[in-house]
């Protein structure tokens, strides 16, 4: 998972032939770029390897860069075409950026460009875990309905502990979902099930009442 | 959404709601869920001598209409033997309480629970089987 714009040449604005980070469009001049029909690639648009890691303070400011080149004021003033295309590369600028800067929608991502198996596809978790999830949501409930919260307030520590664990592994675990052969579809099914055991630690956390009594 | 007349009937009266016990022989207990939406499932059967369910009870944590396809579910298979109960298909569920497309994946959940119910009673079946055959077996000069 270190190449560089895997499958992309590098890209030169067409209008001041300077090179362009991103296909979004030229920080340089302001050109706006010409995205290829079809689902774009999130890294491309940002100009960035496809890599779990990702330096979320760079990627946020490229993203207020490449903002300000497609921002529909700036670049739809000429013509009713530049603002649509505009408006086109906003919006896929910005469901880019939201892929990205979460961690686990990025190692999500990255198993679907590796071609890994969709949480839908494969609902594999560890054995007990969803009894475990049954026991916690009903737990959750008596608390709920109990008005404890303190009760609440300790599952929710317990919970977004579980959480933070099942994300740390996210690094170690992207790395081995390209290894060709049987090893990476074990790599990827590593994965899925990672992601899969956070999902249900997010949604228990969903669960319990922002307003929590004290 | 607007929800049909016989999904918010089982919605707001599930059929068979609870437990029955997990270490019982003759209970199988089934415990799936969807990882995008978090939705829990459990469903336990109970069969007689002959391999019929005489009893079935789930419990989910989840939407209507998941609610709804478990609680259907049981009402199916009660009465069936395991392999009349294993012909139920989740397509069945959603003509009958007409599931809209996105709610398909709760049918196939409730699917999918009666399934790993089945397959649980049968691991322990073979498992007392083998039991069985152990202490058949001459006991030895020990």
């Amino acid at each position: 998972m270190t190449s560089s714009r895997p499958g992309t040449p590098p890209i030169r604005c067409t209008e001041c032939q300077q090179p362009m980070d991103s296909p979004i469009g030229c920080a340089t001049c302001g050109a706006l770029g010409q995205l290829p029909a079809g689902n774009v690639d999130c890294f491309t648009l940002f100009g960035l390897p496809h890599r779990f890691e990702v330096d979320l303070k760079a990627l946020h400011t490229r993203l207020l860069t490449l903002s300000r080149v497609v921002h529909p004021d700036v670049a739809g003033v000429a013509t009713p075409e530049k603002r649509e295309q505009a408006l086109r590369l906003s919006s896929e600028l910005n469901r880019a950026y939201e892929t990205l800067r979460d961690p686990v929608a990025r190692a999500e991502y990255l198993l679907h460009l590796a071609g890994g198996p969709s949480a839908s596809d494969d609902k594999s978790v560890p054995p007990e875990l969803l009894s475990e999830v049954m026991t916690l949501r009903e737990e959750i409930e008596e608390a709920t309905t109990g008005g404890n919260g303190q009760a609440l307030r300790s599952l929710k520590t317990d919970l977004a502990a579980r959480r933070e664990s099942g994300m740390a592994q996210l690094a170690a675990l992207v790395e081995g979902i390209e290894t060709p052969g049987e090893a990476g579809e074990q790599g990827r099914k590593r994965l899925r099930v990672a992601l899969n055991v956070i999902k249900y630690w997010s949604n228990l956390l969903e669960r319990i009442p922002a307003a929590a009594p004290i | 959404m607007a929800y049909g007349e016989k999904i918010l009937d089982h919605y707001n009266q599930p059929r068979n709601v609870g437990s029955l016990n997990r270490d019982d022989p003759r209970v199988g207990t089934g415990v799936v869920g969807a990882p995008e939406c978090g939705d829990v499932m459990k469903l336990q059967i109970q069969v007689d001598d002959d391999e019929r369910i005489v009893d079935a009870k789930f419990k989910t944590f989840g939407c209507g209409s998941a609610i709804a396809s478990s609680s259907l579910a049981t009402e199916w298979i009660k009465g069936k033997t395991l392999d009349e109960a294993l012909t139920i298909k989740n397509t069945d569920i959603v003509r009958e309480l007409a599931l809209p497309p996105v709610k398909i994946h709760c049918s196939v959940l409730a699917e999918d629970a009666i399934r790993a119910a089945i397959a649980d009673l049968k691991t322990k079946r073979s498992g007392q089987q083998e039991d069985a055959a152990l202490d058949a077996q001459p006991t030895g000069t020990k």
